[in-house]
């Protein structure tokens, strides 16, 4: 039940953003003429979705099977993240005030999440389906190396490390949001930082099209930098977390730049799925 | 060509006599080295489990650090720690709490050599000492303690088998509206059940949990980690329960007992039923007795006990049903009556249920250790209704409990929580979502230990207050006994010193425990045992450790230091 009303905030709240960032950014005409051409753009990036929903699957799986397997290998980085930066994240909280804890939190929570779903909305209004297509690469490739390395090692995050000098101001100033967190990541897989990798990664993509939309880069990199900084105000992530995050991202754009470059887009269903589609 | 052969014959021997130098010099290089670099894993759970243990741990990983030792702080979930330190044996210095510090007797199976290879919180540091042997069996054969006892803490505090840092009050956080007694907790059977009886609420009674557990496994035997025994401790009746308002045991399915012969004679009240309705009768006492201590019933090919009750089981060395209601007890060789009594504790088990449950699933595991016993039958005051994994968990009162027509004076005050209308626990990831969860009506009170972190939002909080009492718990620091230097009781009495506990008790506890270095807790005995036995005090101040202090206390154990200041053995 506080699960179920804690999601309607959330999609509230991202939609309040997306709405109008969408109205203003893309216009309803574009977007209204981009629905009526849906099909064609959905053919175009149909082998990057596939790719992206087994990832998402693998991200549930990851979660009720991964703990036992990263306990079983026991590679636990946590002393050795620890041995490496000490307390430097508790600098930031030596900033902390209640104006700017309400502004992380709601960056980590809802900010983070329109910031994924507006350049997915905002490339599939572009009459090139290649940005949309990369996007979605670069997604899937950051799930995809992220998780495993959740599964591999054991990793948490300062404020279950250092809790005399780290106050865990998420939980303590949105106690509800700990049943949302929990369904979707466990406390043992904090490195690297995904808010960061995949923000990190939109903002990568928003200097890539900011021919198409000039206004969006200038929101997606100060977005971005918050949702980095908010993991380690909020004593979520360690800085070697968010590090490591950021050379995911780099990885990440790179290679689904290369891979969209070589495979391309569909121009049309495949034969075969053209016949499946047909038959029903 | 002389000088060559001449040469040649220098050269072999000097190389037969560089090969046997050589033996001897990796000898003698060995036993000459310096040793090898002390390097220790300190392990705790995170603070999400028990902020102040991870605290303690990492102060002690950090103050090893600053002394020279190769020292690592490992966090690990609760389960995995116990699983890894209580099960493998897998750690080197571990931060936890041990539960249920009933009595002095409990230390019996904690620290005696006898149960080293065992699982489970049967001695888990691998203690084997003659010293400590002998004195926790004088301990077991005494009626008055105080002398065992002081004999005991003497050899403590010189072998240190582990080290104790607090101990810590149990917190509950409750709605103000309650009608509870101020200063009620929630710590034992007896304290929810008494809760229920003076709340006498028409629905059911709303507590917080704090893990779900209990949402998907209820079986009693289960897990030496299960801290909260407060709602199947009530499924399951047991003999006696330990009074809440003074020391002893009173009667509960056991209306009686006295000593005869040198057995404990146990008559049980007329009339008991299980959940099921079937008859309770000395029978299945005796076959609890029997299932506890060896869960096999003998089809294992050596005894596989329920090493939850090792302490208890290992009190009586048979049961036997003389009559339908009557249980005779033949009381272990070198156990005083007065401690052979803690075997009234056990949780009663139907034995037509548990009968079938004997099979082993792996080696030395059998069925009855491990199922999950998702329908629990109990003859306790509260009886299994539903649950919903990692949610909730719903117990009814049971009607047809003896409490509903007893007289004894210490039982009525229980008996209205059968008119209540049961129990709803319900899981909170955190404190401070349970305190929003008290706020608004969801939860009536917190039922397992109310984290400490989120203490300090009660002020806060409208209508919320909260409670605090000694426990039976112990903050510990246990060293693993099987690996060098910690085998050294030299290394270990300067590491339990490493902990300033007076800080620690009004810092990292905010002042819920009481700072002390001795394993017992506070209403064992009305002596002052601190200012008698101490491992002695912090090298230090104000929780800020004199380093050169420390690292002279190291080298005074005969450790060395080199030129970079790291320490080896």
């Amino acid at each position: 039940m506080v699960l179920a009303e804690t999601l309607v905030v959330l999609v509230g709240n991202v939609l309040a953003m997306l709405v109008p960032a969408v109205a203003v950014s893309v216009g309803p005409q574009r977007f209204l003429g981009a629905l009526r051409d849906s099909r064609r753009r959905f053919v175009a990036v149909a082998p990057y979705l596939l790719p992206l929903a087994i990832v998402l699957a693998a991200r549930r799986l990851a979660l009720s099977i991964g703990p036992d397997i990263s306990w079983y290998l026991e590679w636990n980085v946590t002393g050795f993240i620890y041995g490496l930066e000490g307390t430097a994240v508790v600098r930031l909280q030596e900033l902390a005030s209640p104006l700017l804890t309400d502004y992380f939190v709601f960056v980590y929570l809802y900010g983070y999440v329109f910031l994924l779903v507006f350049p997915v909305v905002a490339y599939f209004a572009l009459d090139d389906t290649d940005r949309l297509a990369e996007l979605l690469v670069a997604f899937v490739l950051n799930y995809g190396i992220g998780l495993v390395c959740y599964v591999l090692f054991v990793a948490y995050g300062p404020r279950n490390v250092i809790p005399e000098v780290v106050d865990s101001l998420l939980y303590t100033t949105q106690p509800t949001s700990q049943h949302l967190t929990g369904e979707v990541n466990r406390n043992t897989n904090v490195f690297p930082s995904l808010h960061a990798s995949l923000s990190a990664t939109v903002a990568l993509f928003a200097w890539r099209t900011r021919s198409e939309y000039a206004e969006w880069l200038l929101l997606a990199v100060p977005l971005a930098v918050s949702v980095a900084v908010a993991t380690m105000y909020l004593g979520i992530h360690w800085v070697t977390d968010v590090a490591g995050g950021l050379v995911l991202a780099a990885v990440s754009y790179w290679l689904a730049i290369r891979i969209v470059d070589h495979y391309g887009c569909w121009e049309s269903m495949p034969a075969f799925f053209a016949r499946l589609s047909t038959r029903q | 060509m002389t000088s060559n052969s001449l040469s040649r014959r220098a050269f072999l021997a000097s190389a037969v006599s560089a090969s046997v130098a050589g033996c001897n010099g990796v000898q003698y290089r060995d036993r000459y080295e310096p040793g090898e670099r002390v390097s220790l894993t300190v392990s705790a759970p995170p603070a999400d489990d028990d902020e102040a243990a991870t605290t303690i741990a990492r102060t002690l990983t950090d103050r090893l650090s600053s002394l020279g030792v190769d020292a690592v702080f490992e966090p690990k979930g609760r389960s995995q720690l116990y699983l890894d330190a209580l099960i493998n044996h897998d750690f080197d210095v571990f931060v936890g709490r041990y539960p249920n510090l009933t009595h002095p007797d409990a230390l019996y199976p904690l620290l005696h050599s006898s149960f080293a290879p065992e699982p489970g919180w049967q001695n888990p540091f691998g203690v084997t000492s003659v010293a400590i042997d002998d004195a926790l069996e004088a301990l077991r054969e005494s009626a008055d303690s105080t002398g065992a006892l002081r004999e005991f803490l003497d050899v403590y505090v010189e072998r240190v088998p582990f080290s104790v840092v607090t101990a810590p009050d149990f917190l509950t956080v409750r709605r103000e509206e309650l009608a509870v007694p101020d200063g009620a907790t929630t710590e034992q059977p007896l304290d929810l059940l008494a809760q229920l009886a003076s709340t006498s609420l028409d629905r059911a009674f709303r507590a917080g949990i704090f893990s779900v557990e209990i949402t998907e496994n209820r079986n009693p035997l289960a897990g030496e980690f299960r801290w909260n025994n407060q709602l199947l401790g009530l499924v399951y009746d047991s003999l006696a329960r330990p009074s809440r308002n003074g020391p002893g045991f009173i009667p509960w399915a056991a209306r009686d007992w006295y000593f005869e012969d040198g057995d404990l004679v146990v008559e049980l009240r007329p009339g008991q039923t299980f959940h099921d309705g079937s008859q309770l009768t000395a029978q299945d006492v005796a076959f609890t007795l029997r299932l506890l201590s060896d869960t096999s019933l003998g089809e294992a090919p050596s005894p596989v006990p329920a090493t939850r009750f090792r302490g208890h089981t290992t009190l009586v060395s048979d049961a036997e049903a003389t009559d339908e209601r009557t249980v005779r007890f033949e009381v272990a060789d070198h156990v005083d009556p007065v401690n052979a009594e803690r075997v009234l504790r056990v949780p009663i088990l139907p034995e037509a249920e548990w009968a079938d449950r004997t099979e082993l699933v792996e080696e030395r595991v059998t069925k009855a250790l491990v199922w999950e016993n998702r329908q629990p039958v109990g003859s306790g005051p509260l009886a299994f209704e539903e649950a919903t994994p990692e949610e909730s968990v719903r117990f009814r009162p049971y009607e047809s409990h003896f409490l509903g027509d007893t007289n004894d004076d210490r039982l009525t005050k229980y008996a209205p929580a059968l008119d209540a209308a049961g129990v709803v626990a319900r899981y909170a990831p955190s404190g401070e979502d349970a305190l929003v969860a008290l706020g608004d009506g969801r939860l009536d009170t917190s039922l397992d230990l109310f984290p400490l972190q989120a203490i300090g939002g009660v002020e806060d909080a409208n209508d919320v207050v909260s409670a605090s009492s000694p426990s039976d718990e112990l903050c510990i620091v246990g060293y693993n006994f099987r690996r060098a230097p910690l085998s050294d009781f030299r290394f270990r009495q300067v590491l339990a010193r490493l902990h300033d506990r007076e800080h620690t008790a009004a810092s990292v506890f905010d002042g819920f425990a009481r700072a002390t270095d001795l394993p017992m807790v506070e209403d064992w005995h009305e002596v002052d045992w601190s200012s008698e036995f101490t491992v002695g005090s912090f090298p230090g101040s104000d929780g800020e450790l004199d380093v050169s202090t420390a690292r002279d206390r190291f080298e005074e154990a005969g450790y060395t230091y080199d030129d970079d200041g790291n320490l080896f053995r």
